[in-house]
């Protein structure tokens, strides 16, 4: 069975130092959870910078394919017609609605990657630790599994940082 | 430096009064746009309620003293106007009906005018913007943090809109036929980028030289890299705005400027210039490790602020000569005014505190994450 250790701050910086600390006291953190996001906080738990900023060039790199083809196909190939005596595969004019596809396409493939990967779908029941943190609280859970979790180590770092307040939690409650 | 730039400044009027003109236009609205970025940036992040730039506040606090430099430079004009601008000849506009059609705000008197009223409105409102930004160091008043925000949102409402007019002043009306709306907000995204980069090698070499190791971290420096990410960006896109209405409308009083930018060596400038103030930033700039990196840092804003000056050059010089013309004399006037600047640059730095006291900002900014 599964243990949590809900750790609950009122400000931020006490939460990422306290974050670093469990980390390199060799904690399991599960998540965080805080009102807005905090800026540090990514690297204090670990977390590999996030791979989205490529989905959303492929995604851009798409987009600009399809917006310049697409205009080139349908100006110059299909259904050429002359405007102002401009040559049919006039680059120029493509460019801004290139453009335009190019932003859409990474827009939305990477909310919906994000979407996807994170698993925030409609009707997913939300997971709270503390219901606090939609108000003023910052909370980071610790796991382990219950044989082998250190409770006094890991209340000693709560203190150490001026944690607001700390409680425990069984995987099955 | 600056002897030698005087020095080449008056052998160049003896030889080719034009050319030489066109130099000073050139390397006074670089200094000018330098100056401006200054109180800009000040002003916008006492505006939008920033924190993160406050350990950084100091620099571009010290950029404000070059607007005067530029002020200086530009005023040596009067001297210069009939050289470079057609419309300051009576005898030519009398006999041209567009030109006579402009002359109400085209004309010598108007035009020195209102330069005097820009620079003062900039160096006397944008003064007061940076004194009470730095009366925070004499003592402890947490009021005095917004004090200053009032002012800011006025200098650069009214400052930006005198940025535009002058930039119709100065540099469009070299070619006064030919007119394009948004010509003052090309200057602006140039004079962004190019004050970016200055704010950037000034860091980067005060990092390296010690002052600023312990309180700018490279976060800093990363978000000046996204602002001269996103601006480079802006710039290509507010110069092929401008490009493509003019090509698609194909309308020969405008096209005319772009075809003297287009063909023979000015054509190859025109690629130069898009590839050092757009292409080469934005591909350095995309990643992640380089945008968090000195020395490529270092690089792209060298690069950025080379490539202003080719923009300039770009804008200023087809407007009357049939070929570019580059030698000693573009060097040396460039390099001496830039000599100039740094000079006032340093002075004005050393005479306060490299990093603002009492700011309740400050911890905020010495803290910064990205």
């Amino acid at each position: 069975m599964k243990k949590y250790f809900v750790v609950s701050f009122d400000n931020e910086y006490d939460l990422v130092d306290a974050t670093q600390d469990f980390r390199d006291n060799g904690f399991n953190i599960l998540d965080a959870f805080t009102p807005y996001a905090v800026h540090g906080l990514d690297k204090a738990m670990g977390l590999k910078p996030s791979r989205l900023g490529k989905i959303c060039f492929g995604f851009a790199l798409i987009g600009l394919t399809i917006g310049l083809y697409g205009q080139y196909w349908i100006s110059a190939v299909n259904w050429p017609i002359n405007i102002g005596g401009k040559p049919w595969n006039s680059m120029p004019g493509f460019l801004p609605i290139a453009f335009e596809t190019t932003v859409l396409f990474a827009g939305l493939g990477t909310v919906f990657t994000l979407l996807w990967r994170t698993g925030v779908l409609p009707g997913r029941q939300p997971i709270s630790f503390a219901p606090d943190v939609t108000d003023d609280r910052f909370v980071v859970v610790l796991t382990e599994e219950l044989s082998s979790f250190k409770s006094k180590k890991a209340e000693a770092i709560s203190m150490s940082h001026h944690a607001v307040e700390w409680h425990e939690k069984l995987e099955s409650e | 430096m600056m002897v030698l730039g005087v020095l080449a400044f008056f052998l160049g009027l003896y030889l080719d009064p034009t050319r030489t003109w066109s130099n000073v236009l050139l390397s006074g609205y670089f200094l000018t746009g330098i100056g401006f970025c200054g109180i800009m940036m000040v002003a916008i992040h006492y505006v939008s309620n920033a924190g993160w730039d406050v350990a950084i506040r100091r620099v571009p606090e010290a950029m404000y003293s070059v607007l005067p430099i530029g002020f200086g430079v530009m005023a040596l004009l009067y001297f210069g106007m009939h050289d470079i601008y057609e419309w300051s000849h009576a005898d030519v506009v009398a006999e041209d009906p567009i030109l006579s059609g402009k002359s109400a705000w085209l004309n010598p008197t108007g035009f020195m005018f209102r330069m005097a009223i820009y620079f003062v409105f900039w160096i006397w409102v944008g003064g007061k913007i940076i004194t009470k930004s730095q009366a925070m160091d004499l003592g402890e008043n947490p009021a005095q943090t917004s004090s200053p925000t009032g002012l800011s949102a006025f200098w650069l409402y009214i400052g930006g809109i005198m940025f535009v007019f002058s930039s119709f002043d100065w540099i469009m009306s070299l070619e006064p036929h030919w007119y394009s709306t948004i010509f003052g907000l090309y200057n602006f995204s140039g004079m962004f980028t190019s004050g970016l980069a200055f704010i950037m090698i000034v860091l980067i070499l005060l990092r390296r030289n010690g002052l600023f190791k312990e309180t700018v971290k490279i976060d800093h420096l990363y978000e000046l890299a996204r602002y001269l990410f996103g601006f480079t960006t802006f710039w290509v896109y507010i110069w092929f705005s401008q490009h493509m209405l003019i090509w698609y409308a194909n309308i020969p009083e405008e096209t005319v400027y772009y075809i003297k930018r287009h063909v023979g060596v000015f054509g190859s400038l025109t690629v130069v210039n898009i590839l050092l103030n757009w292409f080469v930033p934005f591909s350095i700039l995309l990643f992640r490790k380089t945008k968090r990196n000195e020395k490529s840092l270092l690089i792209v804003a060298s690069l950025v602020l080379v490539g202003r000056w080719v923009d300039l050059y770009m804008m200023i010089f087809p407007s009357n000569f049939e070929t570019p013309v580059f030698g000693i004399i573009e060097i040396i006037i460039f390099v001496g005014s830039l000599s100039a600047m740094v000079w006032v640059f340093i002075k004005a730095f050393n005479r306060k505190n490299p990093i603002p006291q009492n700011d309740p900002y400050l911890s905020e900014s010495l803290h910064l994450h990205t």
